[in-house]
C-alpha cells in the first residue's frame, strides 16, 4: 500500500506532462510548414491516446509490460514532433528520437496482451525492428554531427544546414525504410496468423492487434510507396490525408489495445479465483465451465480417464477418443501421470500465446486433482478406521453374548440340576431323618442357590438377556426394577434396533445410573428414550449433586468411546447442584 | 387323582434326567423327553401329554416359537410351561405375550408347584 501512491504520483506526473507537453509538441510542427488544424488534431490525439492507454494499463495492471512500453510510445511520438523545433539542439535530439515511435509500436502489438514476447518470430521480429531503427539512429547522429549547431543554435542557418545533412543520409533512410517495412509487413502477418488459429472470445481480443499490425503495415508500404514511386509533387497534400486517416487507426488502436488487455489480464484474476474455488475437484461439468470461464475459451473441453472402459470421457460423460489426437490442431494439456494421464484438458491453440495462463489453470486444477485424492484417502481412511472400531464393537458384544450363553448353559445347568438333586434327597429322607443331616443338605442346597444366584447376576453384567430377547425397552424396565432408587422410563420405541446400538444404549444407561447412585447420590432418575431420522436418543436425567467429570471416571469414557465407535456422540451437563444431564445419540441404519 | 403325562424338552440331558426324577417322585407320569424343537413336535403329537415342560433356549427353534407352533397345530392341546435357567426377568414381555400358561425358573422346579401352575391357568 505504501507503494502504491509514489507509483500513480509518478503515472500522474507523466499524465501532467503529456497534458501539457502535447500541445506544445504538436505547436512544433508549426514552424516548418502550414499545418490545417485537423492535422495539427490529429497529432495531438495520437500521442495522448497512446500515452493514457499506457497509464492506465499501467495503473491497472502493474506488472504488464504493455503500460510502460506504450507510454514510451506515445511519448516517442511527440518528441517526433520537435524536429520541426526553431531550436537547433532540440530538434537535432528530435531527429534521434524521431522514427522510434513505430518500433516501439511494434513491440506493444507483438507482446500485447501479456506484456512479454515469447515466440521465436515475435522475438525476431522485435530484435529486428530494435536494431535496424537504432541503426538509423546511430547513422543520423553521426552524420548530423559534423553541424556545428552548437556555434548557434537557434540560428536558421544552422537548421537549414542541419537540415541538408538530413538529405545527404537519405539513401540509408531509404534501407531503414524497406526494412522497417519488411518487419512491419512480418508483424502483420504473425497478427493475421495468430488471429487465424484463435476461436470465440480469444479472436475478438486480439482483433485490436490485427487493426494495429495492419496501421503499422500500412503506413510504412504507403510511406516506402511515396519514397520511391509517387512523384515529390504529389506526396504533400497525400501527405497530410495519409496522416490524418492513420492518427484516427492510430487512435483506434489504442483504445482497443487498452481494452483487449484489461480484459485479458483479468484472466489472471480469474485464475486466482480458479485455485479459490477449486477446492477439491468438482464434478467434470463444473470443472469445464470453470475453465472456459478463467481462461476465457469457451470451447475447451475437459476429459476424464475412466478406466471403467479403460479411455476418456468427456464432461456428460460420453466415452470419447483420445483428445486432441483427431489432427484438428487442438492444443491437448495432460494433468496427472504423462503417460496415463487422469484428465486432459482441450483448448484453442491461441491460448498458447500465453503458456504462463494455461499453465496457472493447469497448476490449479492439478493442485485440486491432488487435494481431491488426499481427501479421498484420508476419507477412505476415515471410513475404514470408523468401519473396524465399529466392528471391534460388534465383535465385543457378540463375546459377551456368547459368555452369557456358555454361563447359562453350562455351569449354571449343573447347579440347578445340583440344586433339585439336593431337594429330591431331602425329601426321600422323610421326616425322621437325622437333624444334623437334614442341616447339611438345606446347607448345601442354600449354597447352590446362592450360587446359581451369582452366576445369574454375573452372567447379566457380561451381557442382559433380556437385551436380545425382548429389546432395549425391556431391558431398560428390567434394569429400572433392580436399581435401588426409583427410575422412570419413557420409552418411546417402537421397534428392534441393531444389536450394537441397542447393548451400547443400555450399557450407557447402566453407567449413568451407578453414577447416579454411587456418585451424586441421586434419588430419583429419568430415562426418555426415542427414535427420528433413524437416530436413537437416549436421554438420562438424575435429582443428583452433579458436577460430573466424564473425563475422571473410566466408565463413562469407556462408554464414550463405545458411543464414537458407532459414529455417534454422547453430551453431558452436570453443574454441580443441578443433576446430571445426559444424553447420547446413535445413528442406527435399519436392520 | 390320575398321574398327570408330561414330556421334557431340553437340550442337556442332565436337566431332563434331574426334571424325571423330580416330577416322578412328585407322582407324574413322565412320557416322553425331546432335545429339540424338531423331536419335541413329533413327540407332543405323538404321545399327546397333559402338559409340556418346554426349555426355552432350545439350539433349532426357541421356547415360545415351539409354544406358538403347539397352540397352532394342537387345539386344546397339552399346558407348555416355560423353563430356563434364566430368571423370569431376562424375557421382559415375551413371556406374557406366549400362549405358555407358565414359567419356572429351572432350579425352582418342583411337582407341586407345577401342579398348582396348571391349576391356576385359565384353560
Amino acid at each position: 500500500m505504501r507503494d502504491l501512491p509514489r507509483r500513480r504520483i509518478w503515472l500522474a506526473a507523466i499524465g501532467v506532462l503529456a497534458l501539457v507537453g502535447g500541445p506544445f509538441a504538436t505547436y512544433q510542427l508549426t514552424h516548418t510548414a502550414e499545418r490545417s488544424p485537423a492535422l495539427l488534431l490529429a497529432d495531438l490525439a495520437v500521442g495522448w491516446s497512446m500515452i493514457a492507454a499506457g497509464l492506465l494499463i499501467a495503473d491497472r495492471r502493474p506488472g504488464n509490460r504493455i503500460g510502460p512500453l506504450a507510454i514510451l510510445t506515445g511519448l516517442a511520438w511527440f518528441a517526433g514532433d520537435f524536429t520541426s523545433s526553431d531550436v537547433a539542439v532540440v530538434s537535432y535530439l528530435a531527429t534521434l528520437a524521431h522514427g522510434w515511435f513505430d518500433p516501439l509500436f511494434a513491440l506493444v502489438i507483438l507482446a500485447y496482451p501479456t506484456g512479454r514476447i515469447i515466440r521465436g518470430v515475435d522475438r525476431f521480429l522485435a530484435i529486428g525492428f530494435i536494431a535496424v531503427q537504432a541503426g538509423w539512429t546511430i547513422a543520423k547522429a553521426i552524420g548530423m554531427r559534423p553541424i556545428a549547431w552548437w556555434d548557434c543554435p537557434t540560428c536558421i542557418s544552422t537548421v537549414d544546414a542541419w537540415f541538408a545533412a538530413y538529405l545527404a543520409l537519405d539513401p540509408i533512410g531509404r534501407v531503414e525504410t524497406l526494412l522497417l517495412t519488411a518487419l512491419s509487413v512480418g508483424v502483420l502477418m504473425v497478427v493475421v496468423a495468430r488471429w487465424q488459429r484463435a476461436t470465440g472470445t480469444a479472436r475478438q481480443r486480439l482483433a485490436p492487434v490485427v487493426l494495429a499490425g495492419a496501421v503499422l503495415a500500412g503506413g510504412f508500404v504507403v510511406t516506402f510507396l511515396l519514397q520511391t514511386i509517387v512523384p515529390t509533387s504529389a506526396r504533400e497534400p497525400l501527405g497530410e490525408l495519409r496522416v490524418i486517416v492513420l492518427a484516427v487507426l492510430r487512435v483506434l488502436v489504442a483504445i482497443g489495445l487498452l481494452i483487449g488487455v484489461l480484459r485479458a489480464d483479468s484472466a489472471r484474476g480469474r485464475i486466482a479465483d480458479l485455485v479459490v474455488r477449486l477446492d477439491g475437484l468438482p464434478p467434470l461439468p463444473v470443472l469445464q465451465a470453470s475453465l472456459r470461464d478463467a481462461l476465457g475459451d469457451p470451447s475447451l473441453k475437459v476429459f476424464r480417464w475412466e478406466p471403467a472402459f479403460a479411455g476418456f470421457a468427456d464432461a456428460a460423460g460420453r466415452p470419447s477418443d483420445r483428445p486432441g489426437a483427431d489432427g484438428s490442431g487442438r492444443t491437448v494439456l495432460t494433468i496427472g501421470d504423462g503417460a496415463s494421464p487422469d484428465l486432459v484438458i482441450e483448448h484453442d491453440p491461441s491460448l498458447r500465446d500465453d503458456p504462463g495462463l494455461v499453465s496457472a489453470a493447469a497448476a490449479a486444477v492439478r493442485l485440486a486433482a491432488e487435494n481431491e485424492r488426499l481427501q479421498a484417502e484420508v476419507r477412505a481412511q476415515l471410513e475404514s478406521v470408523r468401519a473396524s472400531r465399529a466392528r471391534i464393537v460388534e465383535a465385543q458384544d457378540d463375546q459377551r453374548r456368547r459368555i452369557e450363553r456358555d454361563l447359562h448353559d453350562g455351569a449354571q445347568q449343573r447347579l440347578v440340576s445340583l440344586q433339585l438333586s439336593l431337594q429330591m434327597l431331602r425329601r426321600s429322607l422323610g421326616p425322621n431323618a437325622d437333624a444334623g443331616t437334614l442341616a447339611e443338605l438345606d446347607a448345601a442346597t442354600a449354597e447352590a442357590s446362592a450360587a446359581i444366584a451369582d452366576i445369574r447376576e454375573l452372567a447379566r453384567g457380561v451381557h442382559p438377556a433380556i437385551l436380545s430377547e425382548a429389546g432395549l425397552g425391556a431391558a431398560l424396565a428390567s434394569l429400572a426394577d433392580r436399581t435401588p432408587i426409583p427410575v422412570v422410563i419413557d420409552d418411546g420405541l417402537d421397534r428392534r434396533l441393531p444389536a450394537a446400538v441397542e447393548a451400547t444404549a443400555y450399557f450407557v444407561v447402566a453407567e449413568a445410573l451407578t453414577n447416579a447412585i454411587k456418585h451424586a447420590e441421586a434419588g430419583r432418575v429419568e430415562v426418555r428414550t426415542s427414535l427420528a431420522d433413524d437416530h436413537l436418543r437416549v436421554e438420562v436425567h438424575d435429582d443428583g449433586r452433579g458436577g460430573a467429570e466424564p473425563s475422571k471416571g473410566t466408565g463413562m469414557t469407556g462408554m464414550q468411546d463405545r458411543v464414537a465407535a458407532l459414529g455417534g456422540t454422547v453430551r453431558i451437563d452436570s453443574r454441580r447442584g443441578a443433576g446430571t444431564w445426559l444424553e447420547v445419540d446413535l445413528p442406527c441404519a435399519l436392520p | 387323582m390320575k398321574a398327570a403325562t408330561v414330556v421334557v424338552v431340553d437340550d442337556h440331558a442332565g436337566f431332563r434326567a434331574t426334571a424325571r426324577r423330580v416330577l416322578e417322585g412328585d407322582g407324574w407320569t413322565v412320557v416322553g423327553e425331546a432335545e429339540d424343537a424338531a423331536s419335541a413336535l413329533t413327540a407332543i403329537a405323538a404321545l399327546r401329554p397333559d402338559v409340556v415342560l418346554l426349555d426355552i433356549g432350545l439350539p433349532d427353534l426357541d421356547g415360545f416359537g415351539v409354544a406358538e407352533r403347539i397352540a397352532e397345530a394342537l387345539d386344546g392341546g397339552p399346558a407348555v410351561v416355560l423353563v430356563s435357567s434364566r430368571d423370569r426377568s431376562a424375557y421382559g414381555g415375551r413371556l406374557a405375550a406366549s400362549p405358555a400358561i407358565g414359567f419356572v425358573a429351572k432350579h425352582e422346579l418342583d411337582g407341586p408347584g407345577l401342579r398348582a401352575l396348571i391349576a391356576e391357568a385359565p384353560r
